[in-house]
């Protein structure tokens, strides 16, 4: 896990989310700018001032483990404790500050417990707790919730955003779920082969793609990418490939006549329907493309429509994305 | 429904059988073990100096003599010199297990967490240190220790007890430092402690069951250990336990009672030491750390 090449500023108080599939480097970056790993080239500066050197203890910052990585050996009190103790703070200023904390993520009646006594909700809140006690520059937050089931990481989720909003602290987030990195980032940076592809607010990124990586790897259901000429006079000059959003094609009757803003890429035999309930997407390949192209999806006009049917698929014109031969974006 | 109660009574019938062969076997296993610790108490317990015959090992006399001949030793000027013996020995395997486990912890964490040259040559040269038979090193020791005039003293024999254990213990313990999740001390950098801070207040602890059965190894291998105590001590006042017993083995004759007596008398705080540390050896310190 390489990171080649990343030029990021993180404004004071904002949440940047490093997203991208594993192996990216975007938990590399993470443990760069913690100083659990070394920068081998450029810069990493922290409030102005070159850290590339100072050590993880230094650097004021705080970090939640993907496995939590709470002391077993140490009651949650302990735990929330050590770093302030490490710091040499009074007696009496680390009971207050550890009881605040606790307050503020609910863990005030389980401070005598030992980790192993703990759900791993609980624990997750506890090395939350061990992070904001501490009054970091910034949280660094590596995969927090991939040990958590879906329940749960909805909960968790909406307290990481809750917190955030209450502290106001610099959050650096990695996650390779790309709803976590749309629901949580003022900023999202989308890494690939350790090189920042994007970055960029969640809906900007989502609606303006920069190149076909962050396309198809953003959004759900995924984008699929078609020769451009299946766009017909709609590509530009040089366009490679064309993409659509499930959420913005619609798979109508081919008798139906394509609206004037729109245009048709084709027509597809329905292998999927899935009903979502508020909307229903149909998926299939296009006639005329390979059995090894990807199935075209978007959302189903006429709901009573089956598996087998033939629909055609009609995208508004300013919803294609176009991209050359590089995968780079056109207009 | 029938069919199923009586498949119910067969399980029960089965589960009865494999219980009492269980047990049959156990029970014999026990007997081949405890046989012969009986048979030595027998000997110690019987009033006479002869090698026990006959298959009983329950005395037909029985007598604590031995045991106070052996524990109430004293020499020709009137000192209770099997005090002062046991004593040594306890000195000696505490000494030898503090030093050995203090160098083998510190040593056993570097080989398991720090990148250094010579990582791999380390830990295979302290592996081919284990191949060499002690005999083998005893005169390069005995020069050794005359030249730094620690002959014949419990610091010069702790020494080259701790020095010996030192390479099974580093290996011992580096295996369980790998085991201890790394987040753990990454956590701990971040909360700005410092490695020696690490060491003590995160690895030792956690590790407290390895360092128990290194301590425990360690102790007993100085304890027992009889071919270096009886080379490299000289005088009556510094023998340990383990010199004093093959003194009653003479060349003409040989004190079984008493032999028997010893023997049990140095065995006894070895299993005392074992009892108090077991609570740690089992205890599964690490579950719950780390997700789980």
């Amino acid at each position: 896990m390489v990171v080649k090449h990343l030029d990021l500023e993180i404004h004071d108080g904002e949440l940047v989310v490093l997203v991208g599939p594993s192996g990216c480097g975007k938990s590399t970056t993470l443990r760069m700018i913690a100083g659990l790993e070394t920068v081998s080239g450029g810069e990493l500066l922290i409030d102005g001032v070159r850290v590339n050197d100072t050590a993880p203890g230094d650097r004021d910052l705080a970090m939640v483990f993907q496995s939590y990585a709470l002391y077993p050996h140490m009651s949650v009190r302990e735990n929330i404790a050590f770093g302030l103790r490490i710091r040499k703070l009074g007696a009496a200023e680390v009971e207050a500050r550890v009881v605040e904390a606790a307050a503020a993520l609910g863990l005030s009646t389980l401070l005598e417990r030992k980790p192993r006594q703990l759900s791993g909700g609980q624990r997750q809140r506890v090395a939350m707790a061990r992070a904001i006690v501490r009054r970091p520059k910034a949280f660094l937050f590596d995969e927090p919730l991939s040990n958590l089931d879906a329940k749960l990481r909805l909960e968790v989720r909406a307290e990481i955003a809750a917190l955030r909003r209450r502290t106001g602290t610099t959050t650096v987030y990695v996650t390779h779920d790309q709803v976590e990195a749309m629901t949580l980032a003022d900023r999202i940076v989308v890494l690939d082969g350790g090189v920042a592809q994007q970055v960029g607010a969640p809906l900007d990124l989502y609606r303006k793609p920069a190149n076909a990586f962050v396309a198809t790897f953003l959004g759900t259901p995924t984008m699929v990418l078609l020769e451009a000429a299946r766009a017909g006079a709609a590509a530009p000059p040089g366009a490679q490939q064309v993409g659509a959003r499930p959420h913005d094609a619609r798979a109508r009757a081919p008798a139906a006549p394509t609206p004037a803003e729109a245009v048709r890429l084709g027509e597809i035999d329905v292998e999927i329907v899935e009903r979502l309930g508020q909307e229903s997407f149909a998926f299939g390949r296009l006639a005329g493309a390979s059995a090894a192209t990807a199935r075209v999806g978007a959302l189903l006009e006429d709901d009573a429509a089956k598996a087998g049917a033939r629909l055609a698929i009609d995208v508004p014109r300013d919803r294609l994305h176009f991209f050359d031969a590089q995968g780079q974006r056109l207009g | 429904m029938s069919t199923r109660d009586d498949g119910g009574m067969a399980g029960a019938r089965s589960s009865l059988l494999v219980g009492l062969a269980s047990h049959a076997v156990l029970i014999v296993v026990s007997v081949v073990v405890l046989y012969p610790v009986l048979w030595v108490l027998r000997m110690a317990l019987t009033p006479s100096q002869a090698f026990a015959s006959g298959l009983s090992p329950i005395p037909t006399t029985v007598s604590l003599q031995n045991f106070v001949d052996v524990v109430g030793h004293h020499d020709l000027g009137g000192r209770w010199i099997f005090g002062v013996q046991l004593y040594n020995s306890l000195a000696v395997s505490a000494l030898s297990a503090l030093v050995g486990v203090a160098l083998a912890t510190t040593a056993a964490y570097a080989f398991s967490r720090f990148a250094f040259p010579g990582k791999r040559l380390g830990l295979g040269a302290l592996l081919l240190t284990q191949m060499f038979p002690g005999t083998m090193m005893m005169i390069p020791l005995y020069i050794l220790l005359d030249e730094l005039s620690l002959l014949d003293t419990q610091l010069g024999l702790a020494l080259v007890y701790a020095t010996t254990s030192i390479p099974f213990s580093t290996w011992l313990l580096k295996g369980y430092f790998d085991t201890i999740p790394i987040d753990l001390e990454e956590a701990a950098r971040m909360d700005g402690a410092s490695t020696a801070r690490i060491f003590w207040s995160i690895i030792l602890p956690l590790a407290r069951p390895a360092v128990a059965i290194t301590f425990l190894f360690s102790f007993m291998q100085a304890w027992n250990e009889f071919i270096l105590a009886a080379k490299l001590m000289n005088s009556e006042a510094s023998y340990t336990l383990p010199v004093v017993l093959r003194g009653f083995v003479g060349d003409k004759s040989t004190a079984w009672g008493h032999f028997a007596a010893g023997a049990t008398v140095v065995s006894a705080p070895v299993m005392v030491l074992f009892f108090f540390l077991q609570r740690h050896l089992v205890e599964g310190l690490t579950a719950g750390g780390v997700k789980g």
